[in-house]
């Protein structure tokens, strides 16, 4: 446990929350303390992904189908319209949108163990990526049980990092990593 | 109908303050309001003059003697009534505790009220007792009050345990916010205690709105009245509790439509 006035472990202390908080309705406008912000991926800073060319396929390589359409207004449709394109692209076990706390804020069937071990993944990566990597995609994908694979992205919004999960059998290829990733961008950056 | 309980597992960190402030602000601000005193002690009661301190209420609701209706008390506010605590005994104290605990007289208390009201704000005893439980098991949503000082803090983890507990047994109650009460603004170890838990808490369970440690509380309960009433032009501590509400609304689902909520012309 870390040393701090209230002997609080931060870190099971998110995971308890992420399991007794109601349907979350995340603010648009950033909260008053501080988020820590990770600083890896510039090239995917909010706004930036707008920029980018609609990504071409390589011969063999999925295609976008339906391309993607970000929806405008509220947080939770924008993340609700996210996963219903994810789940047109391919077949999946479950799909979840995860603050960088690890508080669920948007899913289907998603275990809250997986959501919680994914956002500890992700923090810990950042490290690892921004030395090893700092320009390459912010994606990963990870065996688990049997032939499901856990593919995770990490955006950033104005309020804080943002981790979209996808459970599938199926493995990713670069056009739907980048198709995928720059949709998660488009829904949670700065209308 | 959403049923808010405020709750802490620590007593004495102002939930009742917090309670009664916040139904009124509620209620200000058009939401159809019942203030529940589910506090065997009677909290809410022993806060206000009038005749609130010796009426039926909750109690003779829940042991069949009254209906709720008949009970509830209306206030100076239009849209804010008060279901006091009622009248319980010592030894009536254990029957209260072991009626309670299942959540099914609450549950039955709770459906009966459905149409008359937006919203029920339940002020509860401290920590894990019986009534407490009992009230969780039928809330959609809790405020956990949290007072701006170590110990109170360090209870939080417990509360959050007894609710995701809850939660694994289909109870439908969740957090919607915790709230930062006494903050002593010249005290550095109070607002480094409230800074922290701010920043343990991920946007959706902050509330940006913390409450400072105030004389006008004392006086406010001096009075017997809720700070909003102590000043006819409100004193600025009150509009905290406005602000609390605002903040809340949108998580408790109150808050109006984008057409119901449209911006109004200064001028014709």
């Amino acid at each position: 446990m870390k040393p701090n006035l209230s002997w609080i472990d931060p870190d099971a202390f998110s995971i308890v929350l992420s399991e007794v908080s109601t349907d979350p309705e995340p603010s648009p406008t950033p909260p008053t303390f501080s988020t820590l912000d990770i600083g890896f991926w510039p090239e995917n800073r909010p706004g930036e992904a707008a920029r980018q060319h609609e990504a071409v396929p390589a011969a063999g390589e999925t295609q976008c189908r339906p391309a993607f359409v970000p929806r405008k207004g509220k947080l939770q449709d924008r993340f609700e319209n996210l996963i219903e394109w994810i789940l047109l692209q391919l077949p999946c076990e479950q799909v979840f949108l995860a603050d960088r706390e690890g508080l669920i804020l948007a899913h289907r069937a998603a275990e809250p163990e997986l959501v919680a071990a994914s956002s500890w993944f992700l923090s810990s990566w950042a490290k690892v990526h921004k030395y090893l990597n700092p320009e390459g995609l912010a994606a990963h994908s990870m065996q688990l049980h049997g032939d499901r694979l856990l593919h995770l992205f990490q955006g950033a919004a104005p309020w804080g990092q943002m981790s979209l999960g996808v459970v599938s059998e199926k493995p990713l290829d670069r056009n739907l990593t980048k198709c995928i990733q720059d949709a998660l961008q488009n829904t949670i950056k700065e209308e | 109908m959403r049923i808010l309980a405020v709750a802490s597992q620590k007593g004495g960190v102002g939930k009742t303050t917090v309670a009664l402030n916040l139904a009124c602000s509620l209620a200000r601000r058009g939401a159809e309001t019942l203030l529940v005193d589910a506090d065997p002690q009677g909290s809410i009661g022993l806060s206000l003059v009038g005749r609130i301190s010796s009426s039926r209420g909750l109690a003779e609701c829940l042991r069949g003697e009254a209906r709720a209706e008949e009970t509830v008390l209306k206030t100076r506010i239009a849209c804010l009534k008060i279901l006091p605590a009622g009248n319980l005994s010592e030894a009536d104290h254990e029957m209260w505790a072991s009626a309670l605990a299942d959540g099914s007289a609450f549950g039955r208390l709770f459906r009966g009220l459905l149409n008359d009201y937006s919203i029920l704000v339940v002020d509860t005893a401290s920590g894990l007792c019986a009534s407490t439980l009992g009230v969780l098991k039928n809330a959609n949503a809790v405020l956990l009050v949290v007072q701006a000082e170590p110990l109170s803090t360090r209870s939080l983890p417990q509360f959050l345990d007894m609710l995701r507990a809850l939660r694994r047994n289909n109870h439908p109650v969740g957090l919607v916010g915790v709230l930062v009460n006494m903050v002593q603004a010249k005290l550095s170890d109070s607002t480094a205690i409230a800074q922290e838990i701010l920043n343990m808490l991920p946007p959706q369970l902050a509330l940006a709105t913390t409450i400072p440690r105030d004389p006008m509380f004392l006086r406010a309960s001096a009075k017997g009245v809720p700070l909003g009433l102590l000043y006819r032009k409100p004193h600025p501590i009150a509009l905290l509790f406005d602000q609390v509400a605002a903040e809340l609304e949108p998580r408790m689902g109150l808050s109006k439509t984008e057409e119901e909520n449209e911006a109004e012309p200064l001028l014709d």
